[in-house]
């Protein structure tokens, strides 16, 4: 199918993109039966940043993403990875009103923009710029990683212990997945700061051999630590 | 058991059995009664000779009973009274006659009271000519002719009355602020979405007049369309009638009338206050106020030496004030007064708001949820707190003497923001898409001052000195313990206008 990025028309809108934190979804007004793409770009860029530092090419990263859709199939009713960090999701009218569009995660950008299908080509329009509503959503994120040293139990006869075993417990949220991207949050161990990778997140439940508390810190402006 | 009833237009007081009302039946413009040959009435009376002549003479004065009449032909007619008070032109319209060639106020009005009426009236079985409703409200009159008159007017104004108004208790709203501050368009804007507003809030609203739709056919908002013309001031606009039903805490249905009144804004200019007086009783009468500030009132937004005091936010306030206490009473004016920054999405709004409350604003009003996620009916207090002290601080800094009338003078009050429209204006056309924001909020909070709806606040105790918590703050924490020498001196809140602590 052939994606192309074209300026706004007065009947083909979406914006006013707004998250709603309680439902985990985001909301818009359109245009009336308007299908729309949703764009979820890492914290402080959106679809209208120039892409050259995510994608590495010209233009604007909405554009960008045109040009890559053009050679994938997008999955339907779920957020598909066009390049690292940067999702799309297509939304259409009755998926919009059934169950409306999940969040995909936090410390991100959300974007939106009106779309129009026709066989093989796809249009997708400019928003508008209006100053107070805006097709741009920011979303930060507070993250709770709890460290705690591990111990192990030892009991006596009249009594029992607690012996730290040399290892850090680490414990990663849920929701931290949700549009995960390798090599922005890092861990600090005995020194030396190590990436979090997806895997370590997936697996929820991590150790480490370390005689101090790690620490964390996050390339991505979106996330609060805490 | 008679009903008390305060008419919404000329505020007199009468029980339900003493309205009046408006005949459902209208004579046909041409009479075939009385022959062609003879002139009037009085020359077939004098000339006719007929046996049927009595009978002909009866039928002729139904006829003429029941014929349409003009009520602005007639100085003392009680309707055109009224009227006349604001220019001779009534606002009263009924599209739905209008197109069948009847003006609703051209239609008859029957008097039960009045024998020469009650002949045409047919006596109902508790021996009276009223028939009522299920709570004993009279509510309609049948004719002999079998029509049922439905529509009650006031006895002293002939204006008409509501379906059901005066069951119900009754809350008005009165809706102020200088011209080209939008009133209208914001006042089209919220009763477009009014079901929608009700229901995040657990009501069920419905029109409970024509006047609310005739309002929104008059002064519909769309995008390319022209905005409505500013309301002509010496006209009065019909009052909105809406029913606003809801389960309060005991899981009793609860049902109360709400009308909104709309009021020009060149009344509360210097040189109108006549004609500010003839408005006065819609202010006066109103349970809440929501005034309505054009941020290009405000100089740091329009910029230095462009206004005149007949511009300024206060203006209104003073106008309120001069109409609601009569002599400046210590207390004020203690009505709720909800005070609305309005058309904030435009730029230069925009440029002088800060970005944290842009951001606030910007989101959508929340409802309080139940465990099953259905809306309470409560004003979130809580997520409407830190706009309002943002907009007291912006006001504070560029509009210092609004603040300190506010706290002096309307102890009752609270600060709001939004934009009706959302987009530009061009050429008196919103340019679209139309998307209002925060603009049921302030109805929410006057709901809740009202008792129709509660709020997630925290309650405030009361002033021990002032006895008011108009001006009650929780202390920060900072401020909370106090130590003087060997005691720790404890204190959770503070009043703002006499300092005192507890």
């Amino acid at each position: 199918m052939l994606y192309t990025y074209a300026p706004g028309r007065p009947d083909r809108f979406a914006t006013n993109l707004l998250a709603d934190r309680q439902r985990n979804r985001l909301t818009w007004d359109s245009s009336g039966g308007q299908e729309v793409l949703i764009l979820q770009t890492p914290f402080g860029y959106n679809g209208g940043s120039s892409a050259r530092a995510l994608c590495g090419e010209d233009g604007s990263i909405i554009e960008c993403v045109c040009r890559r859709l053009g050679s994938m199939t997008p999955e339907a009713q779920a957020y598909t990875e066009v390049f690292p960090g940067v999702w799309v999701r297509f939304v259409t009218p009755a998926e919009r009103s059934w169950r409306g569009c999940p969040m995909h995660g936090g410390a991100c950008v959300y974007s939106v923009y009106a779309c129009d299908r026709d066989g093989e080509r796809c249009v997708v329009y400019a928003p508008k710029r209006q100053t107070m509503i805006s097709p741009f959503c920011n979303v930060p994120m507070e993250i709770h990683i709890e460290a705690e040293a591990d111990t192990v139990t030892r009991r006596g006869l009249f009594s029992k212990t607690e012996r730290p075993t040399g290892f850090y417990k680490i414990r990663f949220p849920d929701n931290l997945l949700d549009g995960f991207t390798e090599r922005t949050l890092w861990m600090r161990v005995n020194g030396v700061e190590l990436p979090v990778t997806r895997t370590m997140v997936e697996t929820g439940t991590v150790y480490v051999k370390t005689d101090s508390r790690p620490t964390f810190r996050s390339d991505n402006k979106g996330h609060s630590i805490c | 058991m008679s009903v008390p009833i305060t008419c919404p237009y000329c505020f007199a007081e009468m029980e339900d059995d003493r309205v009046l009302f408006r005949s459902d039946r209208v004579s046909a413009r041409e009479q075939e009664i009385i022959p062609d040959e003879f002139d009037d009435p009085e020359d077939f009376q004098a000339r006719y000779r007929g046996a049927d002549k009595e009978e002909l003479l009866s039928r002729y004065a139904e006829w003429a009973f029941f014929s349409e009449r003009d009520p602005f032909k007639d100085p003392n007619d009680p309707y055109a009274r009224f009227w006349n008070q604001y220019g001779g032109v009534t606002t009263e319209r009924d599209s739905f006659e209008e197109r069948l060639g009847l003006l609703p106020y051209h239609r008859p009005v029957i008097d039960p009271s009045n024998p020469a009426h009650r002949r045409y009236l047919k006596e109902q079985p508790d021996g009276s000519v009223f028939v009522r409703n299920q709570g004993g409200m009279v509510t309609q009159l049948t004719l002999n002719s079998g029509e049922s008159c439905t529509c009650r007017v006031c006895r002293y104004c002939h204006n008409p009355l509501p379906d059901g108004y005066g069951k119900n208790p009754v809350k008005s709203i009165a809706l102020v602020g200088v011209t080209g501050s939008g009133k209208t368009v914001y006042l089209s804007q919220l009763l477009k979405r009014m079901g929608d507003y009700a229901a995040n809030v657990g009501l069920d609203v419905t029109a409970a007049f024509r006047s609310a739709g005739e309002f929104q056919r008059e002064n519909r908002i769309t995008v390319g369309r022209k905005l409505p013309s500013p309301t002509p001031f010496q006209q009065f606009q019909q009052p909105l009638f809406y029913e606003l039903v809801g389960m309060n805490e005991d899981g009793e249905r609860t049902t109360d009338t709400l009308v909104l009144y709309d009021v020009a804004g060149e009344l509360f200019e210097a040189g109108n206050a006549t004609y500010l007086d003839k408005f006065a009783p819609f202010i006066k009468h109103a349970d809440g106020i929501i005034v309505l500030v054009d941020p290009m009132q405000l100089e740091s937004v329009s910029g230095a030496g462009q206004l005149g005091w007949e511009n300024s936010p206060a203006a209104a306030l003073d106008a309120i004030q001069s109409i609601v206490t009569d002599d400046r009473g210590a207390l004020g004016c203690t009505k709720p007064v909800a005070v609305c920054l309005s058309q904030i999405d435009r730029e230069e709004a925009q440029r002088v708001l800060s970005g944290e409350l842009r951001h606030m604003l910007n989101a959508r009003v929340e409802p309080v949820a139940d465990e099953r996620g259905l809306p309470r009916r409560v004003f979130n207090a809580e997520q409407h707190r830190p706009i309002a002290e943002k907009i007291k601080e912006f006001l504070l800094e560029n509009q210092p003497s609004l603040v300190t009338k506010l706290d002096m003078s309307f102890p009752n009050h609270q600060y709001f923001a939004f934009t009706s429209l959302g987009c530009a204006v061009e050429d008196g056309k919103p340019v679209g898409p139309i998307i209002p924001k925060r603009i049921e909020e302030p109805l929410y909070w006057l709901l809740c001052k009202l008792g129709l709806l509660t709020s997630n606040e925290e309650a405030r105790p009361d002033c021990p000195k002032c006895k008011t918590n108009a001006y009650t703050y929780r202390l920060p924490q900072e401020e909370r313990a106090r130590r003087i020498l060997f005691k720790t001196r404890c204190r959770s809140y503070g009043c703002r206008r006499c300092g005192k602590t507890w």
